[in-house]
């Protein structure tokens, strides 16, 4: 599947921003003491609510470990089936090493590769470095390259990184010990980007272990616990090849509810937290302990279309611009998101990520024209539709939600909203057009920039969550994979980009805020793109 | 751990304290008996909540009114329980918050009554595979909690009213079955109920004439105590997002949604969840103060006390 958040790296815009009772007593004492504890739990949240400053310990302290929250749970740290940011896309990245890395502004950088060049639009080489070891010593060869990349070009292979691999690349041979070659079966315009999140396994562990729970790669740490319910502790690889990180141990925790967030930072538990509510955030403003980021996420959030359910409204190409035209984004953004973001320009790519089209707008907020675009399509009476929630996955989901309830209310389109857990909540993207909702409240897209595959694929309908009908989309955005020259790819993506505004194939909201809360202890740069890699934090400079 | 635990009652007694030896209810030993002070208490907090609960709407609220211009602000003479984040009045919210979680919360404990009174009836009137089948049902029940059987059932069905009050009635039921049938069991064995099966009576007609008036008193008690249970368990639904589906106000999503901002805008949270508070002891304390004067004592979420 495409991750529903890949990453992206940057930060241009950092705006920084039983037994029976058998005893009579028990009788006339138990409603006291029920009204006791009851009492107890009222007042302590009261004096709790009345408590210090967030963060009010006395300096910031970052001992010996790092600890990192994640807010979603950890699916398993397999190399070889991408991750989360939130979660186990985090981990990976610090325990592995893959070719290429992202940089935050989502440029390409050298990772195990330090040079590649295209021979012709189907041939690349790579020169990869000599000195990179395992966390066990072995040292990692060009030979242990190709046989990672061996297994993901196998259809039988369990690791999903392998589909989008196997549509375009068809084998990788070792030159010498420091050349690859990729011989490619379509142009790959952006093959350095693409293959950030090959990481590079050691084949004789990867033969007698199981990946998904057990690791040992090149990168900076090694695992040394895995908890997917609660996290991970890693530690230094000593025969890591690359600058030694600040820090000796890291414990990545998982705290998958903003509230969980928030009493964490404020019991000052946690050194570095993404993905808190904007309007979270204040609490930390003033704080000795923390700084607070607020920014602009590298992905895009919007209402994904159901258009293929039967008998569905959404199937009608002005329902789907009406309820783009409904959508008061600008009112959402400045309470809801203080002012983080603007609103998608009518594409799912934004600058400074993404390239943008620039002759292609946002809807604006314009409820007339949305009720006659409803009338036109006849439904002046209204209709109703649903939207599928996963609670908590996304910052400030539920409330941003609630207030499109209230601004399609007005049109009169009513908006019924079911909430799930994440595994219901993709299942059920996963499943039949018929069952599965009408609109999914997700966040999507790209890992670098231009990154086709990564921007436009989850809008294809061809994509394993997508219920879209969007054949001329789907084509333009093929042909923009495949294109051989920068121009070429420039003019189908934009193309495709006109397609999928002018077929409202999605309710364009905005980018996904980028938030988080900083201990001053540390120096870290902030990524957008949410990955926390634990090589990557520093401490800060003592005064 | 299931929210309702439930033990067998005392198979072995002819009844409540103040039901005879015939299963006819003693209105002299009831006279005596009062549901004390805490039963009072308990009467009148709920009698309150459902007051404000019927009459809230006639205030002219709207629960689901948002107002970008007046977020988080703290409890005033505007806003008696301040707005959260969407500018919505929270008091109003609780209000008809109020009004869901009744509606869900009677329904609730009225099906899973008659549901465990009806089956606890069958099996003490048929014995045999009957008793054995509904008595493994209710052990089978026991050993779902109730709180993971929700939640995989809401995750997949939805969260209407419909499945809500399903999976509030299956967590519930088997309190009202368990103390429903430990009595009856020991009431068919009475020697007036074989005189009346001698004399013709069928066992719809025993049902009618013997146990259904014998068990009444106990049925009113193991229904505020189903209540109560159903109230938490729905509140705990609705912290966990799958209860009643925001906006429309929910205690329990009230206090989850609060919950991050606890330490900034604690009326968020405090209210719905002091209405949740209230409204469960009201009923375990009017529960307990019914168990004290028609049982002789209580009938806790573990059965009946002897």
């Amino acid at each position: 599947m495409n991750r529903p958040d890949a990453p992206t790296h940057s930060d241009p815009q950092q705006k920084q921003t039983g037994k029976p009772v058998t005893h009579r007593p028990s009788v006339r004492r138990r409603p006291a003491v029920v009204v006791a504890l009851a009492i107890a739990a009222v007042l302590a949240t009261v004096l709790s609510a009345c408590g210090g400053a967030a963060g009010s310990a006395d300096t910031p302290k970052v001992g010996d470990e790092l600890r990192l929250g994640l807010s979603r749970q950890i699916t398993g740290i397999n190399p070889h089936k991408g991750g989360s940011p939130d979660s186990s896309g985090s981990i990976v990245g610090s325990i592995y090493e893959s070719l290429t890395r992202i940089a935050p502004d989502l440029s390409v950088e050298p990772g195990l590769a330090t040079a590649w060049t295209s021979t012709d639009p189907l041939t690349w080489r790579f020169t990869i470095r000599t000195d990179s070891k395992f966390s066990d010593g072995s040292p990692l060869t060009a030979d242990d390259v190709v046989w990672n990349f061996q297994q993901l070009l196998n259809p039988d292979y369990k690791g999903t990184s392998g589909a989008p691999l196997r549509k375009y690349l068809k084998s990788v041979t070792k030159i010498d010990d420091s050349t690859l070659q990729f011989n490619l079966s379509q142009p790959a315009l952006d093959l350095p980007g693409r293959l950030w999140t090959i990481f590079i396994v050691q084949p004789v562990f990867a033969q007698s272990h199981n990946l998904d729970n057990e690791a040992l790669g090149s990168g900076p740490y090694k695992l040394d616990k895995l908890d997917q319910e609660n996290g991970a502790t890693l530690s230094l690889n000593t025969f890591y090849a690359g600058t030694k990180p600040a820090f000796a141990h890291v414990k990545y925790t998982v705290l998958a509810s903003e509230a969980q967030r928030v009493a964490a930072l404020r019991a000052g538990e946690q050194d570095l937290i993404l993905n808190l509510d904007p309007l979270d955030l204040a609490q930390f403003k003033d704080s000795d302990t923390y700084d607070t980021i607020l920014g602009v996420g590298t992905q895009p959030l919007t209402l994904a279309i159901n258009e293929r359910k039967t008998g569905t409204p959404l199937a009608d190409p002005r329902v789907r611009q009406a309820l783009n035209y409904a959508t008061d984004k600008t009112t959402i953004i400045n309470s809801l998101l203080q002012g983080a973001v603007q609103p998608l320009p009518g594409q799912v790519v934004y600058e400074p990520y993404q390239p943008q089209d620039p002759s292609v707008r946002a809807y604006p907020y314009d409820p007339e024209k949305a009720k006659q675009l409803l009338a036109e399509a006849g439904h002046a009476t209204g209709l109703t539709l649903t939207v599928a929630l996963s609670s908590g996955t996304y910052v400030s989901q539920d409330a941003a939600t609630q207030a499109i309830v209230a601004q399609w209310a007005k049109v009169g389109v009513t908006l019924k909203i079911t909430q799930q857990p994440f595994p219901a909540w993709l299942q059920s993207q996963y499943g039949p057009d018929d069952a599965a909702a009408d609109l999914y409240y997700i966040m999507w897209g790209g890992s670098f920039r231009g990154d086709v595959t990564g921007n436009f694929g989850p809008f294809r309908s061809d994509h394993i969550q997508s219920h879209l009908r969007a054949p001329e989309f789907d084509e333009l955005t093929t042909k923009a994979q495949n294109a051989a020259t920068e121009a070429e790819k420039t003019t189908y993506v934009n193309q495709a980009i006109e397609n999928a505004y002018s077929q409202a194939h999605a309710i364009f909201l905005y980018p996904s805020p980028f938030t988080g809360v900083v201990s001053k202890g540390l120096e870290w740069t902030p990524k957008p793109n949410r990955y926390l890699y634990a090589q990557q934090v520093g401490r800060a400079a003592q005064p | 751990m299931s929210l309702v635990q439930v033990t067998e009652a005392d198979g072995g007694s002819a009844g409540p304290a103040s039901v005879d030896a015939e299963g006819r209810v003693d209105r002299r030993r009831l006279r005596r008996r009062t549901i004390g002070v805490g039963g009072w208490v308990g009467a009148g907090v709920l009698t309150g909540v459902l007051v404000t609960a019927l009459i809230g709407p006639l205030t002219g609220g709207d629960p689901l009114a948002q107002n970008f211009d007046a977020i988080l602000e703290a409890p005033s003479a505007a806003h008696l329980f301040g707005t959260d984040e969407l500018g919505r009045d929270v008091f109003v919210r609780v209000v008809f918050g109020g009004r869901t979680a009744l509606a869900i919360t009677v329904v609730s404990a009225v099906v899973a009554s008659l549901l465990g009174l009806v089956l606890a009836l069958a099996g003490a009137l048929y014995g045999g595979w009957v008793d054995a089948l509904t008595s493994r049902l209710a052990d089978v029940q026991l050993a779902v909690p109730s709180i993971v059987l929700a939640i995989v059932v809401l995750s997949f069905v939805g969260n209407s009213f419909v499945p809500i009050v399903f999976v509030l009635v299956l967590g519930s039921w088997v309190l009202t079955f368990r103390v429903i049938r430990g009595h009856a069991r020991a009431v068919v064995q009475q020697q007036y109920v074989e005189a009346a099966r001698v004399a013709g009576a069928g066992r719809l007609g025993i049902a009618r004439r013997h146990l259904v008036p014998s068990v009444l008193p106990l049925l009113a008690v193991a229904f505020t105590i189903n209540a109560s249970s159903a109230l938490l368990l729905e509140s705990s639904l609705g912290y966990l997002g799958l209860g009643v589906q925001p906006p429309d106000p929910d205690w329990g999503q009230m206090v989850a949604t609060g919950q991050a901002q606890i330490f900034t805008a604690p009326w968020i949270a405090l209210f719905p969840g002091l209405a949740v508070v209230a409204t469960a002891v009201g009923l375990q304390l009017l529960g307990d103060g019914l168990a004290e004067r028609f049982v002789g004592g209580p009938v806790t979420r573990r059965g009946l006390a002897r």
